[in-house]
């Protein structure tokens, strides 16, 4: 579990990892789209976004998410860290 | 004039719910046809939710994060089987639609446009208490649908309990608890999902028998304290049909150690509910059908972990009825006591005892006579 801000390297890692496909490493960077680029299908999304809230202890709020997200990993980092940000405040608010 | 119902294969909640409509109407001689949405997917989208179901029945995390991403369905309908459809309903001049699934409102909205709201007579048939992913999804894109269509909330609705129930040919009477087996049904739904598996060892060590639905490869386990085990024919899929071109109900079978497994369907119901009937209760995850067979057979349901908040909901509501409870209360509570099962069946025999069947009420809602619906055509 890491509680530090997410890179975009550790988010091509697993998408790598999901896919099985080391070529991803090589082949992705921060402006690639995750569905169409990275080529998640929707099963592989599911696992992908497990391990993401796994790892990073976070929880997606999905209404607030949108399909647009995905449209870089760049963008899908900047969203998982304002989600992490937004949850460590939480316990000070309740 | 067909009664069309729009079903969904993606879960047997959204699918044989359908297929009991389609027998009811059936039965009382009014022509009914039921579609499967995963037709009208492209080809390739179809063939995933295999891979789908197999994930979700081996991983439950899986299934659970799959109820929360949003999907757009539009993405994977194909749309020369859709143009087929609204060109082959057009023709015929169908009016009547029963939907069970969100999935198919895009289909419907178009169909409406084409024909005009005036020449439609829908039924949004929901089988949760509070919207599945399916109506979720759809109604996160399209508003709320109460305008365009007649919403029936079979499970009932915050301010108005439970008005109608999906009728099941052979249930009646339903049968009275001293006549029952210390039995229970233990099952994950269509889909085998969720935490059933963990509770065999405590619920036979509590002295009840159990009634065991296992799925694709699940194995036999024992059989020394009176386990019985059953399946869904493996090979079967909701979007294929008979040789008659139909839609069947699961081929289903009990399975022995060392004897030939075979399937048979009935016509009329899911053979699943013959064992419904005799049990003293079902331990399953909280699912729409479940929930619909349980009110059908009189038979109480004891809750396992929801598949997502519509199915909590499910649970919420059920035991507000006082028609079921969950594992948990059951076992903190009343120490896993079939008394307290009985009390719980007793309440959903008075209350459906009062309530007319849902094809029953469509028929007359619709016309007076069974044959006026087809005099209209």
């Amino acid at each position: 579990m890491q509680q530090s801000g997410v890179s975009v390297e550790q988010i091509i890692a697993m998408i790598s990892e999901v896919k099985e496909d080391p070529a991803c490493l090589t082949r992705l960077n921060s402006d690639s789209d995750i569905i169409h680029d990275a080529g998640l299908d929707s099963l592989q999304l599911i696992h992908f976004i497990l391990r993401v809230e796994e790892n990073f202890d976070v929880e997606i709020d999905f209404e607030e998410f949108d399909m647009d997200h995905l449209g870089s990993i760049a963008m899908f980092c900047d969203f998982v860290n304002k989600a992490q940000s937004d949850e460590t405040v939480h316990p000070m608010e309740a | 004039m067909t009664v069309t119902i729009l079903c969904s294969g993606f879960g047997l909640g959204f699918y044989t719910p359908g297929l009991l409509v389609e027998a009811g109407f059936r039965r009382r001689d009014i022509p009914a046809e039921v579609l499967v949405f995963e037709n009208v997917m492209n080809s390739d989208q179809r063939d995933k939710v295999d891979n789908s179901r197999r994930a979700y029945h081996q991983d439950f995390s899986v299934a659970l994060m799959s109820q929360r991403i949003p999907q757009d369905i539009r993405k994977s309908m194909d749309e020369q089987q859709m143009e087929h459809l609204l060109h082959s309903w057009e023709a015929e001049g169908r009016q009547h639609f029963i939907c069970l699934s969100g999935h198919w409102i895009y289909l419907l909205d178009m169909y409406r446009e084409r024909v005009g709201a005036d020449r439609m007579q829908v039924d949004l048939l929901y089988l949760d208490v509070s919207d599945s992913p399916s109506w979720r999804n759809v109604k996160k894109r399209l508003g709320q649908l109460h305008d365009s269509y007649r919403e029936v909330w079979l499970f009932g609705e915050p301010q108005q309990p439970m008005q109608t129930y999906i009728d099941i040919a052979d249930s009646d009477p339903v049968l009275p608890y001293e006549q029952r087996e210390r039995r229970l049904l233990v099952h994950g739904g269509g889909w085998g999902m969720g935490t059933y598996r963990e509770h065999l060892d405590h619920l036979e060590q509590a002295g009840y028998a159990l009634d065991i639905v296992l799925y694709e490869g699940d194995e036999l386990g024992n059989s020394d304290r009176g386990q019985r085990y059953y399946r869904m024919d493996p090979q079967w899929r909701t979007w294929n049909r008979d040789e008659q071109g139909r839609h069947t109900f699961p081929p289903f079978a009990e399975c022995t150690s060392g004897e030939p497994v075979t399937y048979r369907i009935h016509d009329d119901y899911h053979l699943l509910c013959e064992v419904e009937r005799r049990v003293l209760a079902i331990v399953s995850k909280p699912g729409g059908g479940t929930l619909a067979d349980s009110f059908a057979s009189g038979t109480p349901v004891i809750f396992l972990d929801p598949f997502g908040e519509h199915e909590r909901h499910n649970a919420e509501q059920w035991e507000q009825y006082g028609y079921g409870m969950t594992y948990q209360r059951w076992m903190s509570e009343y120490g896993g006591d079939h008394r307290i099962l009985e009390q719980l069946h007793q309440r959903l025999r008075r209350d459906r005892s009062r309530l007319p069947g849902y094809v029953d009420q469509y028929i007359e809602r619709c016309t007076l006579e069974p044959a006026g619906i087809r005099e209209t055509s």
